[in-house]
């Protein structure tokens, strides 16, 4: 029933390549985000991207002091923003005295300067899982509710390639303002399990991905690394993924899944992927 | 010389021993009251507070709660002089072309309440209430009667009251319709609980009114209804188990746990005692039941209630209107006269041939899991440890139904000042501000639990803020761990237990990081920080004067310290004692801090919810 902090600091591929599998999974898999009653937080050195995973059970989770002292500030988001997505049961998120309810897959934008959040759920025996990313900001905006319907829906890839898929562009220019936060939620057809492929680098851009309604024998085997030099996470249900601006990220699955995906660094522009020939990965 | 103020109490001086000594205390607690008999005897108006009812029904409460006392002691072969008032009063009462009339009857009025003492005369004591009265006068106050039968009654306790009216009326031969009195009792019956404890109606309350009003009236109905056995087995039965829980809430030294709401009615705590008696319900060995008896009523002998005219004042302790309810009245105070009721019993009644006995001693805490209580009993007190109960639409109803801790021989403090958060007691209790003038307290509750002799509860003193509470009983002391998630940060204080203040400033305050003791003329007070990470800071603070409810000046140790945003875990010890105890071993062997997961853990295995408040709402 409370806080957990881990910070991650910034790898270099030359380091990267020389770990062991064990190794791998220490710096840039997120194995636990989602405990009864505890705020799960990784801060990361990418872009100074925060991660977290809330999971409210008899009493409201609320941003505390701790989590101000790790971004040095007054308050977490005195000089931040914070997005998030429910894949958990119904919840609520009071910021600043307003109380947003949020359904599952529901999003919530909160602006830079928000200072009192508070995380709860409707039925504790069927909790609320609001994954949670925050970024740096430099300039205040409206804090909204992004529902299911609300995201942009975007109907991609194909069956014979088995990555056939709708992606919802949650937190994303086209629904709303924010300084440099990015967030969706991509959600493969039964049959298709290849995400992000080809793949793609933005050395602009850190990215994380959440990998969460995946059966419980079921995995992603995650793709990482430079192009050149692939090396590979195995990675279940509500775990977590770092990926450094250096790095591909894509994966498939024993299973179809979904995956939140979210960006932070110098653009919002969703286009922005130097493509990977995929004839090079190595 | 200084005048005494207990002197006025018109039980001072009384070595309340016996059945005579008893019988003296009903006619010398009445007495005050004569010179303020209306001339047409009906209304007695005794000063210029206001109720939340009209005068008039303040007025019938004066001329109407004696009764309780006069009717048992008159029914017991006493004898009162002034029946003729009485009489007079009563047909002039009930007479609406009659200047002193009470006043028109109506649903959930407080008159009703009253009209239950006038029943109880009628059923118990009709040759002289009753039977001297004309056709007229007798077709009058009938008529009253009947009408208050048609009106629909508070759904607590109060469905009682038309119970005692219809005895009244069957008594004297007054015909009407009993199928009401069935659906109400059917009704009362329905707020039983389990292990012989009701509630007070469909709400999260188990207090007083359970022995002094539910108990209370359910025996009166064995013994003056006719019929229905099997109802009368049933709350016969329900004593017999709730008297073994019940003696929990009595002090070694006779005082009531001062719990809840309606303490201004005093003496009738005791009342269940004395009703068992009436009832001839031997539910603890008659020596045992007369202890309690007595030496709660010698407790009250030496406190000054009364005012100089020895007229029974509002307040506890000492006259106090900060602790008092709407509801009380300047004649709300004689309630308290239902204690007598086994006067009615002849001196050779096992009750009254008995021999007291002191109350049993128990060395381990006792659950309550009905009321949501724990008892400890320590060196002259009783401490209860409390989660379950609240009462969230009257004054100071945080500090009677919410507190963490209560306590026989210091009672509690009622805050005077909600905007002066430095000023607070917080007694027993966790206060919170987040300006540092406003303050929260635990109010309602939204999870209650129980595990052996350990409580549980969750509160919110903000929407967005949450505490999760654990009590631990630890002899003397007892423990409060809080776990608070806030979004923001906090001021916190904490307080022990208030006990009295000597003039001249002779006791002695000690306080330090993590630690707060006061020195008392004739009891210590101490509280500690067990908190895992930094102390709060001990302070050994002065309350508002007339907070308590037993002493007009305390002393109260406290914590004071912030709360940064986020979740952090406050852990307490505090206790108090009287100096012939063991203070010194006391104090240098304070408990450790439990482990919070294996209390969760408890919890989670054991937890089971506190019947007081899993109520359907």
């Amino acid at each position: 029933m409370t806080t957990t902090i881990q910070t991650r600091h910034a790898v270099h591929y030359s380091q990267s390549e020389r770990m062991t599998g064990a190794e791998l999974r220490e710096n840039f898999l997120i194995e636990s985000l989602f405990s009864a009653g505890t705020l799960e937080a990784v801060y990361t050195h990418y872009d100074r991207m925060l991660v977290a995973g809330a999971m409210p059970t008899n009493v409201p989770l609320v941003v505390g002091d701790d989590l101000a002292k790790i971004v040095g500030s007054e308050h977490l988001l005195e000089r931040r923003e914070l997005g998030l997505i429910n894949i958990g049961g119904a919840g609520r998120v009071v910021a600043d005295g307003t109380t947003y309810e949020l359904q599952p897959m529901d999003g919530l934008y909160l602006g830079q300067g928000t200072r009192e959040i508070t995380f709860e759920s409707v039925d504790p025996t069927a909790p609320a899982k609001f994954y949670i990313n925050s970024a740096p900001a430099h300039s205040r905006f409206p804090s909204r509710i992004v529902t299911k319907n609300d995201a942009i829906e975007n109907n991609l890839g194909d069956s014979a390639t088995s990555n056939k898929r709708k992606l919802y562009q949650y937190i994303h220019p086209k629904v709303l303002p924010t300084c440099q936060l990015l967030m969706g939620l991509t959600r493969l057809e039964t049959g298709s399990v290849w995400n992000t492929m080809p793949a793609h680098l933005h050395d602009r851009r850190m990215e994380a991905y959440l990998y969460f309604d995946l059966p419980e024998n079921a995995f992603v085997v995650h793709l990482m690394g430079r192009p050149e030099a692939t090396g590979h996470l195995i990675v279940r249900s509500e775990q977590a993924v770092l990926s450094p601006p250096w790095s591909i990220h894509c994966g498939s699955g024993t299973s179809a899944y979904a995956f939140i995906w979210s960006m932070a660094g110098d653009n919002q522009s969703f286009t922005d992927m130097d493509m990977v020939d995929m004839k090079s990965l190595k | 010389m200084i005048y005494n103020p207990a002197q006025s109490n018109p039980l001072f001086g009384n070595p309340l021993k016996s059945r005579d000594d008893v019988s003296r205390a009903v006619i010398d607690l009445f007495k005050p009251l004569l010179s303020y008999f209306s001339e047409g005897g009906a209304r007695v108006r005794l000063n210029a507070a206001g109720a939340i009812f009209d005068r008039a029904a303040a007025d019938l409460e004066g001329f109407a709660r004696p009764l309780w006392g006069i009717v048992p002691f008159v029914a017991g072969g006493g004898d009162f002089p002034h029946w003729d008032l009485y009489r007079r009063g009563l047909a002039n009462g009930t007479d609406p072309g009659h200047p002193e009339y009470w006043g028109d009857l109506a649903e959930r009025n407080q008159r009703l309440v009253e009209l239950a003492a006038i029943g109880f005369a009628l059923a118990l004591v009709p040759e002289y209430i009753w039977s001297p009265l004309d056709e007229t006068a007798q077709q009058t106050v009938a008529a009253y009667l009947l009408r208050a039968r048609d009106l629909e009654f508070v759904d607590n306790n109060w469905k009682f009251f038309r119970v005692l009216i219809d005895l009244g009326l069957e008594r004297v031969g007054i015909d009407f319709d009993r199928t009401k009195t069935e659906t109400y009792l059917d009704e009362l019956e329905a707020f039983d609980i389990g292990q012989g404890w009701y509630r007070d109606g469909p709400v999260r309350r188990v207090d007083h009114y359970i022995p002094f009003a539910m108990h209370f009236y359910g025996l009166i109905y064995t013994v003056l209804a006719k019929g229905d056995d099997a109802r009368k087995d049933r709350f016969r039965t329900r004593v017999r188990t709730f008297a073994g829980d019940i003696r929990h809430w009595f002090g070694p030294d006779g005082a009531a746990l001062a719990f809840g709401r309606s303490q201004t009615y005093r003496f009738a705590a005791g009342g269940f005692w004395g009703a068992m008696a009436f009832a001839d319900v031997e539910a603890l060995p008659w020596p045992e039941i007369k202890g309690y008896y007595m030496r709660h009523i010698r407790w009250w002998s030496r406190m000054p209630i009364a005012e100089r005219d020895g007229v029974l004042s509002i307040g506890y302790g000492y006259p106090n209107l900060l602790m008092s309810e709407s509801y009380n009245s300047a004649g709300s105070p004689y309630w308290a006269l239902k204690f007598f009721l086994p006067l009615a019993l002849p001196e050779d009644h096992p009750f009254w041939v008995a021999e007291e006995a002191p109350m049993p001693e128990f060395a381990e805490p006792v659950p309550l899991k009905e009321p949501g209580m724990v008892a400890m009993h320590t060196p002259g007190n009783v401490v209860i440890l409390s989660s379950g109960q609240q009462h969230d639409k009257m004054r100071g109803a945080n500090e009677k139904y919410s507190k963490f801790i209560y306590s026989t021989r210091y009672a509690f403090n009622i805050e005077a000042d909600d905007r002066n958060f430095s000023a607070a007691s917080f007694d027993g209790m966790l206060g919170l501000s987040d300006d540092g003038v406003h303050f929260r307290m635990r109010e309602t509750l939204e999870e209650a639990l129980i595990a052996g002799d350990r409580l549980y509860s969750r509160w919110r003193p903000w929407p967005d803020v949450a505490v999760e509470t654990w009590l631990l009983p630890a002899n003397p002391w007892h423990i409060r761990i809080h776990r608070i998630a806030t979004p923001r940060r906090l001021r916190a204080v904490e307080g022990g237990f208030a006990i009295e203040r000597a003039d001249f400033n002779r006791d002695r305050p000690e306080q330090s990081d993590g630690r707060a003791i006061w020195h008392g003329q004739s009891d210590i007070s101490a509280i500690i920080d067990l908190s895992p990470g930094p102390k709060r800071a001990g302070f050994a603070m002065t309350p508002i004067a007339n907070t308590n409810l037993i002493h007009a000046k305390t002393l109260l140790p406290q914590l004071q310290g912030e709360i940064t945003a986020g979740t952090t875990v406050l852990a307490t010890a505090a206790m108090a004692l009287p100096l012939d105890a063991d203070t010194a071993m006391a104090l240098q062997t304070p408990p450790a801090c439990p482990d919070l997961g294996e209390l969760e853990q408890l919890f989670r295995s054991e937890g089971s919810p506190i019947p007081a408040f899993k109520l359907e709402q």
